[in-house]
């Protein structure tokens, strides 16, 4: 326990003024105090987060969007898939490659602007995009991730 | 005798095609298109950059006559001992093989709708969709029909909503640039293609206005607004979107319609399928060659002492083989998987390396690299000489990859394409040649070894 | 005879700021010329971190600070909305950390006090588990993380903002325009404005001013020893690491292998890691980040995000702060971190330097030097910089109303939105009206990465003044996305060649001005999944385009 105070008198003593002392002593007694008798009643610290953060369209992280997010990541904006899903006669609303670009940057947008319907319709999921792309990016999850709906 | 080729660009297309056409029973494992899928038309041998510090010269220094591709060809291997043209063709010229190589490849193409157009005595003019001129040694249908010479006039056909082609500007660069070569003046003009309403919102998806130019139905459509654009005498030059199937004659039906000459202009990154045309072509090829073609990666190779036995797939092999065929043995392996786009060189933990065998590694200038990282090998100069960009492996004359001791790592595995070191296919416009002569030289060594 | 500018106030040097106080005069009504020798904010500002934060590690040394910041921070806010985003910060605590997590508790319930000023939040405190659940990627090592937040600013917008609001209340703005020489009056070395060279077309003119701002941040030393007078500072150059999109959207704190504190965070529509902090003794025009930079920084973040390495860097930035050297020749000194010295004492009367300070503060800094500055001048006006709203700030973009009103791509607006706030209509508005050809088409995306839409390039060159294609990557992040302009370059010079009437030999001379700058932030970070896009870049460019020589 008191090492959660470790450098306690190496930060002491870099207190630049009065002000800032009496600000440290005071909230330091309050905190040690706290402390001391328990946890903050404040409640489960993630729902204050989300809580907190919900409107500038802070969402948990979950395993298959930063996976989705990184393998995006390898794109060349070669176009290769837009061709071969023009090819085999597809017609997403956002063409793969845009969906690839647009992966995990417009997720935090899109919830915050609160817009009504998902950005991608789901797209035919034959996948032909994936067998053309030099990054070999899971393409078709991509789009399915874009067209599920907002929480 | 059976052969594996690990790549599918034309590199490795061109081994499995000549290991096929000299009986031996081919399977080719490619996990994805490289840089071949991402070429924009041209097929450059040796070809001339006159307008940049470092390309190739277009004309003799000293007699001022224009030099025929395969003369720069020769100049290249001169002035760099250790390109791939030097080693190809230090014991015998180039100019039978290769063209023995290019009909190869425009027979091989020709029943998808492919050819290769232009002859390396001469080089030609085409312009691509900023309006920059390419000096062509040889090229693919599409662009290659666009030799500027022989137009008493040229118009750029703007098509309105197509991202990719800012047509204007496209005109004042090719003006610029033609003075700036010296090719004769002539009438340059925009034609704007006008697109009913139907076809309107498909011009904003380039691949999807390009399939559907295909069918009769968009072709009907537009008919008469194409039949507008001709004049006699005319090169009509028009953004790369004239069909995405080359079997379908779109641009022969452009330019049937138009009365005129018609080509499209050789393409770039943002706006271009003549790389994906391309890539769908190679691999109908190798369907009709009777190549086995697996799609997928490799996860090892097999050797035992100096030879190579085999390759491990990552992923089993297709329901068209026996069960549990993930191994592939193999007679002679040839190795075409390209540079950074193909993966044939990555970095990992921060250093270069080729990761299927594990083979050294040099740069540009010859120095072993592949404990480097590559923010190691750069310089300052974007258009100069960067040791990074001519990464590679070092082969000998028969294209076997050497080792560590400098003699051939194993006595049946051959490399070609961008896989081999010591050139700089971007600076010295030789990409698509090496690949196509190495990779034919490569399947006539795999086939006798 | 030079052709002849007259203004009460001359302003050399157009950073965050030059502009801001071009803007506070324009404001009260004084009317100033502002001057740029590159693009607004392409010296220091755009460099920076890109945030407007509260100040919290001056909690120790003078909480006067944080509450200024604090304070300040709202007030940017309240002026400029669709600039900012929200960053909420993660700041883990491992068990070889010289500061316990309560020690580290206690000054963030100091902070929190200080939140309200700046509409932040109070701080959480997370066990390791909750901690990992709130970003899996952090290091399973720490014992415990606390969370914060602060702002974050696309500062060379900013920039452009102040200094576009200063041109639209009068002042005259121009980029592209270096100072020569000082004009003095003759014997009493009265520094009465200045010649400037238009470094684009060459042309000379005179600018003359009642009284001058050196407000040339890590160019302040130079300009000021034109004048004779002598400013010391500590130059620290600090580089970023930017990465191809978000690592998280959360911003994590990390420590350096000597100490320092460094965070990856997100900016935009990637996140970025940084930065460092070294004196700076080269060439301020030719600034690169070394490998060794690149090295410390990656090493850092490795501790808090194991992971790191696996992302994509695509390139990086750097700049120079013009740190205070600290001197106490002038009794005019105000704060520990800015100063601004009016060099009367000097014997250069009539000049001014500001220097020192960070983007954050801007504002206030701006309101200090113009008070300054209007005190000389005798005018009395106060300062409204901070209660009125930046251009684009007054109000709420309704992102799929334009949409579908502009028949442009939602996710085109949305950035558009963060750019140009409620002007983005006119953006849109402008382009239909704008174009030689007959019947109207949708706006065209140039720049799929961000995206940047045709519309967008020609209103920056016909309404914002862009004058080159290297002023794109900051006014509208045009080719700093994955394909470091290889995708988009060829049809943005074209964008601006048919507005400005450039001949194809200036396009060519404006590509490869680009392409050189884009090169020099890609190649000390050049690795992994990057080096096939750069392979694809440099075919590109070597191959065709032209490269006129």
């Amino acid at each position: 326990m008191l090492r959660g105070y470790r450098g306690f008198a190496h930060e002491f003593a870099r207190t630049g003024s009065l002000r800032a002392l009496w600000m440290q002593l005071r909230t330091g007694a309050a905190h040690v105090a706290r402390r001391a008798l328990g946890r903050d009643p404040n409640g489960d610290p993630i729902e204050v987060f989300l809580r907190n953060y919900a409107a500038d369209g802070f969402r948990l992280p979950d395993a298959e969007s930063a996976a989705l997010s990184l393998a995006a990541e390898a794109c060349l904006v070669c176009s290769l898939c837009s061709a071969e899903c023009a090819r085999v006669g597809g017609a997403p609303r956002i063409d793969p490659r845009d969906a690839v670009i647009a992966a995990s940057r417009m997720a935090i947008d899109w919830v915050r602007l609160e817009l009504p319907e998902p950005i991608a319709t789901p797209c035919a999921a034959c996948r032909a995009c994936e067998t053309v792309c030099p990054a070999r990016i899971p393409i078709q999850r991509v789009q399915e991730w874009l067209a599920a709906p907002r929480a | 005798m059976k052969a594996v080729v690990v790549g599918g660009g034309l590199a490795g297309s061109s081994a499995a095609l000549e290991l096929a056409s000299r009986g031996a029973e081919v399977t080719l494992v490619c996990a994805a298109p490289g840089a071949t899928a991402l070429s924009w038309g041209t097929l450059d041998v040796a070809a001339a950059s006159p307008l940049r510090r470092g390309g190739l010269p277009l004309r003799d220094p000293a007699s001022g006559h224009p030099l025929a591709p395969i003369v720069r060809l020769h100049a290249v291997a001169a002035a760099n001992p250790a390109h791939p043209y030097a080693t190809l063709f230090r014991e015998r010229g180039p100019e039978e093989e290769v063209k023995e190589a290019v009909a190869a490849l425009d027979a091989w193409l020709a029943p998808s709708g492919l050819r290769v157009h232009g002859s390396l005595a001469q080089t030609r003019w085409l312009a691509d969709v900023h309006g920059a001129l390419r000096a062509a040694d040889l090229a693919f249908s599409g662009a290659g029909e666009g030799d500027l010479e022989g137009a008493e006039e040229i118009a750029l056909v703007d098509v309105p909503g197509l991202p990719g082609f800012e047509v204007r500007s496209a005109l004042r660069t090719l003006a610029a640039e033609m003075a700036a070569v010296g090719l004769a003046s002539r009438a340059l003009s925009i034609v704007r293609l006008a697109l009913p309403e139907a076809l309107r919102d498909d011009a904003a998806q380039p691949a999807r206005f390009a399939r559907n130019l295909d069918a009769d139905a968009a072709r009907g459509a537009l008919q008469d607004a194409v039949a507008a654009l001709g004049a006699e005498g005319r090169l009509l030059l028009v953004p790369p979107v004239l069909g995405l199937d080359p079997a379908a004659g779109t641009r022969a039906w452009f330019e049937a319609t138009a009365g005129c000459r018609a080509a499209e202009l050789v393409g770039a990154p943002a706006l271009s399928l003549a790389g994906f045309r391309l890539d769908r072509a190679l691999g109908a090829a190798l369907s009709r060659a009777g190549v086995e073609r697996i799609a997928g990666r490799v996860e090892r190779v097999e050797i035992e002492g100096v030879r190579v036995r085999g390759v491990q797939l990552a992923e089993p092999g297709p329901p068209s083989r026996p069960a549990d065929t993930a191994m592939l043995p193999c007679d002679a392996l040839v190795l075409a998987t390209g540079r950074f786009v193909g993966g044939g060189i990555v970095e990992r933990g921060g250093q270069l390396v080729e990761p299927l065998l594990g083979l050294p590694l040099h740069d540009l200038a010859g120095r072993r690299v592949d404990s480097l990282a590559a923010n190691q090998l750069v310089r300052g100069d974007y258009e100069g000489e960067q040791p990074l960009f001519g990464t590679g492996v070092r082969t000998e004359m028969r294209l076997r990859p050497l080792g560590p001791d400098g003699l051939p790592r194993f006595a049946n595995c051959f490399a070609a394409g961008d896989l081999l070191g010591s050139f700089d296919p971007a600076r010295d416009r030789t990409g698509l040649g090496v690949a196509l002569l190495s990779g034919h030289r490569a399947g006539i060594e795999a086939a006798a070894c | 005879m030079s052709p002849c500018i007259r203004v009460p106030v001359l302003v050399v040097g157009g950073g965050i700021n030059g502009a801001g106080i071009a803007r506070d005069l324009a404001l009260r009504g004084v009317r100033c010329a502002l001057v740029e020798r590159r693009e607004f904010g392409s010296g220091t500002s755009w460099a920076s971190s890109g945030m407007i934060h509260g100040g919290l590690r001056y909690l120790q040394k003078d909480p006067d600070v944080t509450l200024h910041s604090c304070v300040d921070s709202g007030a940017i806010q309240r002026i400029a909305p669709h600039l900012i985003f929200r960053i909420p910060f993660v700041m883990p605590v491992f068990p070889e950390d010289p500061i316990g997590p309560e020690l580290v508790e206690i000054g963030l319930e100091m902070y929190d006090q200080y939140q309200p000023f700046k509409n932040g939040r109070s701080h959480t405190r997370l066990s390791r588990a909750e901690a990992l659940r709130l970003e899996p990627a952090l290091s399973p090592r720490l014992e415990c993380a606390f969370t914060l937040d602060e702002w974050g600013v696309d500062a060379a917008r900013l920039t452009a903002a102040n200094a576009l609001d200063a041109a639209e209340r009068g002042a005259v703005v121009l980029t592209h325009t270096e100072l020569v020489e000082w004009l003095r009056e003759p014997g009493g070395g009265r520094v009465v404005g200045g010649r400037m060279r238009d470094r684009i077309n060459g042309e000379e003119f005179v600018i003359e001013a009642d009284v001058c701002m050196n407000a040339g941040g890590p160019w302040v030393p130079k300009l000021a020893a034109l004048a004779g007078v002598e400013v010391r500072l500590r130059p620290g150059k600090g580089i970023h690491l930017v990465f191809e999109r978000r690592v998280s959207n959360l911003a994590v704190y990390a420590r350096g292998v000597d100490g320092r504190d460094m965070f990856t965070f997100p900016h935009e529509q990637n996140s970025m890691a940084g930065t460092t902090d070294d004196d700076f003794y080269g060439d301020l025009d030719r600034l690169e980040a070394t490998e060794d930079e690149v090295a410390y920084v990656l090493q850092a973040m490795e501790r808090s995000i194991p992971s790191i390495r696996r992302h994509r860097v695509t390139h990086t930035i750097q700049g120079v702060r013009p740190t205070l050297w600290g001197f106490g020749k002038n009794e005019d000194e105000l704060s520990r971190d800015y100063v601004v010295v009016d060099h009367a004492r000097d014997g250069a009367p009539g000049l001014f330097t500001i220097a020192g300070g960070k983007l954050a503060a801007y504002r206030l800094m701006a309101e200090d030097a113009a008070d300054r500055l209007c005190t000389a001048l005798g005018v009395r006006e106060p300062g409204r910089s901070a209660t009125t709203p930046l251009p684009g700030g007054d109000g709420a973009l309704d992102v799929l109303a334009t949409a579908k009103r502009f028949r442009t791509p939602v996710a085109a607006v949305v950035r558009l939105g963060f750019r140009h706030g409620t002007r983005t209509s006119q953006v849109l508005a402008d382009h239909d009206t704008d174009l030689p050809m007959d019947g109207a088409t949708a706006p065209r995306v140039v720049c799929a990465c961000e995206p940047v839409l045709d519309a967008e390039l020609r209103h920056v060159v016909t309404r914002e003044g862009v004058r080159r294609l290297t002023d794109c990557t900051l006014r509208v992040r045009l080719g700093v996305g994955a394909c470091q302009g290889a995708g988009c370059v060829g049809n943005a010079v074209a964008v601006l060649a048919d507005a400005l009437d450039w001949s194809a030999a200036r396009c060519v001379e404006e590509v490869r001005a680009f392409v050189d700058e884009r090169w020099r932030a890609v190649a000390p970070a050049l690795g992994g999944s990057h080096l096939a896009a750069m392979e694809i870049h440099r075919h590109s460019f070597l191959a065709g385009r032209g490269f006129t020589s």
